[in-house]
């Protein structure tokens, strides 16, 4: 009961200050934005084409680097040869839509019209070879080949000068998979189609883009904002006459501060959840791409927060002065952020000269001043590793609708739980110096 | 067993004692004054009880627990000097808050908080944010978050300070009420009137020293003055009285006199009897608060609290004084 007491009375703080309206009224700006953008599939058999050559396997063989994919073909076959593309048409739901089911329909050239009677008659050979092509895709996930068989007339709707009779022709009948979608190349348009973009890109590194600027940016102001506001209320609850009375309740220092402290936060997770949610729905909607990794932000920013409060909160019991509050604050962001940037590219030298087999005296990354680096990171809260982890998440989900592979796609030292682990021990020290402070202090 | 117990409580500030072995007893019931000038320690010493001020020697015990512990602050109500309550809130909200903290039931919120806020006359504007409330009002407020979850013992420290005189008998009343109620009250107030109508028990600290303690009577009882008055037109026969060793002086209608030790009042009453006067007033003289304080209090320099050098200069004392000791100048 108590800690909901306070927790209200931190929200009405919040929404004394009239700049949570601001707040809401940017998130809901940004949202609308986002939601204005559309974007729109190019033809099926150009998708088709790009999808059968392989064009997008630099991001999906980062992705899937696992174990399994030993066994996946790592080179995609060149799609041509006698084999080409001659029609894609929808089997199933509209054309042209990321969602469809698709017959493709493909030519065999032969040397003459006997060869090509023969291969009708007996396609085992040809079939073989075909279906090779499309394992590639199959084994990516790009598409699924529910059935490929050789069509003993060619099909209607072929232009005649491609109607020679040395040519076979073969449907393969797809079906879309998580990954078709996000694979797919589109052209945006943002503010309602008022202003297109003319590029067209796989609809998964759009959407990866347009959320990692949007959020980044988003981000950025949001914690600025909220540093700037939730710097007032220790320092306000701690006034001469205010703390009196706070103090003469039955509630421990300890609770009390603590209780305050999640206060603080539950304002920013509200703040986060309204925004990343909303922008999630608005891209979900607008792309039909749901990647719910993207909720996960709302977790990260409000961690990230924490990191941040949790050195406003001591700073406010030593001082009880908001002004002190932001300045320390910001310089620990500015720190963290120099440490977090230094150590990665520390380490990613490191990654590299031990991938290339640099000898051990030899390699820069082990001097005395990527030491330093990594002691100095190895214990102040990870706010740029987060951002960093947060990020290839979300590239993983938005590209592939698997999270999980993020881990695969590069090779760094960084991971989840060691920054999550180191953070959190940094809160609990920031919080249990403020405690510490606060209980003994006369007011 | 008593509600507040201290005993060779002291505190330092750094450098600065604000209390130095005070020992104070207050009994269930009563209302208790604590009275001194600016610094003499009085907000310090209830600060103590309450576990606001920590790091102090001696023993400080609040409804039978150390004092700093929260289970006993749960039955005491608290209007602190110069409060000044979060101005987001209204005054519905600030008591539902207070309350929550308290551990009031949320029913009980509900209903407790009109009504005591039709106690202290705030009812109409209590869905009013705070910032615009006048500073009488938000004393009243005070008053109200105080004896909101119907607290056993109250700590009042100067809960007139800046009320107009009206406001201040509104709060006597109030004060009154709840000691019929069996509540105890903790006074702090250098407004010596208004404790002499309505407390128990003073104690008078200075510079940390408690030099006075007892029974508003017995401390304002002027041994062995009294005051006759005889019936109209009749003569008071100064002469004869001086005759049996007795000093009698004029104080406008009434006479004044000063008994030495050992003497009684008695024999004046019979010689006057004898004389065939008739005695229409006769009462042992009392000393005011304020005259007792000022005579036991050593007089602050206007402009410091704690008292510094003696003033040597008369006029200047005399200053002091019509401007009411401890008053700020
Ligand atoms: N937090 C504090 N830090 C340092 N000195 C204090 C503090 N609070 C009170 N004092 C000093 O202690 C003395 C007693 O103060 P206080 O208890 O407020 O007196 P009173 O309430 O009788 O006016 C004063 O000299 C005051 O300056
Ligand atoms: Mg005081």
């Amino acid at each position: 009961m108590k800690f909901w007491s306070i927790l209200k009375d931190s929200f009405r703080e919040a929404i004394d200050c009239k700049v949570l309206y601001v707040m809401a009224g940017l998130s809901f700006l940004i949202i609308l934005f986002v939601g204005s953008t559309t974007f729109r599939p190019v033809s099926a058999k150009e998708t088709m084409q790009n999808l059968l050559s392989g064009e997008f396997l630099f991001v999906t063989r980062a992705l899937q680097n696992d174990p399994e994919s030993k066994n996946r073909s790592a080179v995609p076959p060149r799609f041509e040869g006698p084999f080409r593309l001659r029609d894609v048409r929808a089997a199933k739901g509209e054309m042209d839509s990321p969602d469809s089911e698709y017959l493709l329909i493909v030519s065999q050239d032969h040397a003459s019209a006997e060869e090509a009677g023969k291969t009708r008659r007996a396609p085992e050979l040809a079939l073989e070879t075909l279906k090779n092509l499309f394992t590639f895709a199959e084994q990516w996930k790009l598409l699924h080949i529910a059935e490929i068989r050789v069509l003993q007339a060619p099909p209607e709707g072929i232009r005649k000068s491609n109607l020679e009779p040395q040519l076979v022709f073969f449907q393969i009948h797809t079906q879309p998979t998580e990954a078709t979608r996000r694979l797919w190349q589109h052209e945006p348009a943002l503010l309602f189609g008022a202003v297109p973009l003319h590029v067209k890109q796989p609809l998964g590194i759009m959407l990866y883009v347009l959320a990692s600027i949007v959020l980044s940016i988003g981000s950025w102001v949001t914690i600025l904002v909220s540093v700037i506001i939730t710097a007032f209320f220790i320092p306000n609850m701690l006034r001469k006459g205010t703390v009196d009375l706070l103090l003469a309740k039955p509630i421990s220092r300890w609770s009390l501060l603590g209780y305050k402290y999640l206060g603080g936060l539950f304002f920013i997770f509200l703040n986060t959840a309204f925004a990343v949610v909303g922008i999630w729905a608005a891209l979900g909607l607008r792309s039909g791409i749901w990647a719910n990794s993207f909720l996960l932000m709302i977790f990260v920013i409000t961690f990230f927060f924490a990191i941040l409060y949790a050195v406003s909160t001591l700073f406010a019991v030593m001082t009880r002065s908001a002004v002190v509050c932001i300045l320390m604050t910001c310089g620990a962001w500015f720190l963290f952020f120099l440490v977090g940037t230094i150590n990665q590219v520390v380490d990613t030298q490191q990654q590299k000269e031990i991938a290339d087999e640099v000898a051990r005296h030899e390699r820069t990354s082990e001097g005395t001043f990527a030491s330093v680096v990594k002691v100095v990171h190895a214990i102040t809260p990870r706010t740029s590793d987060l951002n960093y982890l947060a990020g290839k998440i979300l590239l993983s989900d938005f590209l592939t609708g698997d999270f999980a592979s993020a881990a695969n796609l590069d090779k760094t030292s960084i991971t989840w739980e060691s920054s999550v682990a180191v953070s959190l021990a940094f809160v609990a020290l920031m919080l249990g110096l403020a405690c510490w402070r606060f209980a003994a202090k006369d007011y | 067993m008593p509600v507040i117990e201290t005993r060779d409580l002291s505190k330092n500030y750094r450098r600065i004692q604000a209390l130095k072995d005070v020992s104070l007893r207050v009994e269930k019931g009563e209302i208790y004054g604590l009275l001194g000038q600016n610094g003499a320690g009085k907000t310090t010493l209830v600060k103590i009880l309450l576990g606001i001020t920590r790091n102090w020697q001696g023993e400080a015990r609040l409804l039978d627990v150390t004092a700093g512990r929260a289970e006993a602050r749960r039955r005491v109500g608290y209007l602190p000097e110069d409060h000044r309550f979060p101005d987001y809130h209204s005054a519905a909200s600030l008591l539902e808050f207070y309350g929550g903290l308290l551990g009031v039931p949320r029913v009980e919120r509900r209903r407790r908080s009109p009504e005591i806020l039709e106690t202290v006359g705030l009812r109409e504007r209590m869905h009013y944010k705070i910032r615009t409330y006048s500073k009488g009002m938000k004393q009243r407020l005070g008053i109200a978050q105080a004896l909101f979850h119907d607290p056993e013992v109250i700590f009042l420290d100067e809960p007139t300070d800046g009320v107009d005189p009206i406001g201040r008998r509104e709060i006597r009343h109030i004060m009154e009420r709840l000691k019929e109620a069996g509540k105890t009250i903790f006074l702090n107030s250098h407004l010596l009137g208004e404790v002499e109508k309505i407390c128990d028990r003073v104690a008078i600290l200075q510079k940390g020293v408690m030099i006075q303690e007892g029974d508003i009577a017995t401390l304002t009882e002027h041994k062995g003055t009294f005051l006759i008055g005889l019936a109209a037109g009749q003569m008071f026969p100064v002469e004869e009285l001086a005759k049996h060793g007795y000093q009698a002086t004029r104080r406008d209608d009434l006479w004044e006199i000063a008994i030495a030790d050992g003497q009684e009042i008695d024999p004046v009453v019979d010689l006057l009897r004898g004389k065939g006067l008739g005695i229409r007033h006769l009462v042992e003289k009392r000393q005011s608060l304020e005259d007792l304080f000022l005579a036991t209090v050593a007089p602050a320099e206007p402009g410091v609290d704690r008292p510094g050098k003696r003033l040597r200069d008369d006029r200047i004392q005399r200053e002091a004084r019509s401007r009411g000791i401890g008053e700020k100048p």
